[in-house]
């Protein structure tokens, strides 16, 4: 048989400090169904001061280094929230994971990275330059919101989640084709104006507001719809997989509305969805391999099933593969949700 | 994909089905603004549109027709004879 890059383990954090609808309810003044109607989203979390991006990489990747089942020697870091500027955060991961020497990056797609950060890693894997890759998603999200930004305080918590890729004939627990994309053109849409070299060659000093993300609701709206829906299509067709075949559609958890209205398009089952966004909000990097977790801790998904994974985010950037649920048990782990 | 002939109905029917709607308010001369229950629901209705009737309504035009008007605004729209 082929060798594959297959998923043999799963593990996520959540920081234990919950923000629920009532607090952001009452400090914007809205009517009780605001934030439900729109977003879907009940509760988020956010991480306590003094807790940074790496912080959470690191409680979430811990369990499945601590499993220790052979040498780790790579670690793909997709997050939106590194650390600092420079240098990437993925280092510093590996370093208190205890991985030092470890080849480690980031990987820049925003709520698309993780698929991204999934495509490298494979890619290593299957071309025989890494044996066993971590591939960890984790974004502190409130660090960059707005506190005063409803649109986008609602939407945004914080998390973590790592999974563990090693080479393996292919079969349960291996990736399909990957599509992914992007539209530069589009990078006003969701954007985090200062502390680049664009605003520092402008030689202005921003406003306070310049180190929050900004997000066009509507138009990202309209556009995660058409890009997840069409990206997921691409991946369905290369995998040959009809969507009426999808056991499971792990799309980025964006908004509870945005989900369902890529599942219409797609044809995919409303029994189908995994929804973890009622509990944890957008997650951004970090989405998609914490609603993989909570799949898999909810007992729901059988060996072989089939998973459809898209994600969309700021760049504008999209990204889709598809997974046959693994076989063996993934590393079990206890964290508090 | 197969497209769908527009007309009050069709329309109704995706206002009803996938904008929660009570069919009950809606008829010819009701204004779409008091349709829909908000912005998003506009971006919804349009990517509806277009997935049923193949035609594309830009979001600023919903808020200035009634529902009659959205079905015209559709036929003029519709490339098909």
């Amino acid at each position: 048989m082929p060798v594959s890059a297959v998923l043999t383990g799963l593990s996520g954090w959540l920081p234990p400090r919950a923000v629920d609808n009532d607090e952001l309810i009452d400090r914007f003044g809205l009517p009780e169904e605001w934030i439900t109607q729109r977003t879907g989203i009940l509760s988020r979390r956010h991480v306590d001061p003094g807790t940074a991006t790496s912080d959470l990489a690191v409680k979430a990747a811990a369990p499945l280094v601590a499993a220790d089942e052979g040498p780790i020697d790579t670690v793909v870091l997709a997050t939106m929230t590194p650390d600092h500027p420079g240098p990437a955060t993925a280092p510093i991961v590996a370093a208190e994971l205890g991985l030092t020497g470890a080849a480690a990056f980031d990987v820049g797609a925003a709520c698309a990275g993780f698929v991204h950060a999934l495509a490298t890693a494979t890619s290593l894997v299957v071309a025989g330059v890494s044996e066993r890759a971590l591939v960890i998603g984790a974004d502190a999200m409130s660090t960059i919101v707005d506190p005063s930004d409803r649109n986008t305080a609602v939407i945004f918590g914080d998390g973590a989640a790592a999974a563990l890729i090693e080479a393996a004939p292919s079969g349960s627990g291996s990736f399909g084709p990957f599509d992914l994309g992007s539209d530069g053109s589009q990078s006003g849409l969701i954007t985090i104006p200062a502390g680049g070299s664009r605003q520092r060659t402008d030689g202005v000093a921003p406003d306070a507001s310049g180190h929050y993300l900004h997000m066009a609701g509507l138009p990202v709206f309209r556009q995660a719809v058409d890009h997840m829906s069409a990206s997921a299509d691409r991946a369905l067709k290369q995998a040959g997989l009809p969507a009426s075949d999808v056991d499971w559609l792990v799309a980025h958890q964006a908004n509870r509305r945005i989900l369902d209205a890529v599942a219409d398009r797609l044809g995919v089952a409303p029994e189908r969805r995994v929804v973890h966004l009622d509990r944890v909000g957008n997650t951004s990097a970090a989405s998609i391999p914490l609603a993989l977790w909570d799949l898999w801790r909810s007992g729901r998904a059988r060996p072989g099933d089939r998973v459809l994974l898209t994600s969309f985010g700021a760049g504008l950037a999209w990204g889709s593969t598809t997974l046959r649920w693994p076989r063996r048990p993934l590393t079990p782990v206890a964290e508090t949700e | 994909m197969n497209l769908t002939r527009p007309s009050l109905d069709a329309v109704a029917d995706i206002l009803v089905g996938k904008l929660d709607v009570e069919r009950e308010a809606i008829g010819p001369d009701v204004p779409m603004g008091e349709l829909a229950v908000d912005s998003l629901a506009v971006v919804e209705l349009t990517l509806q549109l277009k997935d049923s009737f193949g035609v594309t309504i830009e979001e600023e035009e919903i808020g200035l027709v009634t529902v009659a008007g959205l079905v015209e605004l559709i036929e003029s729209r519709d490339s098909r004879e």
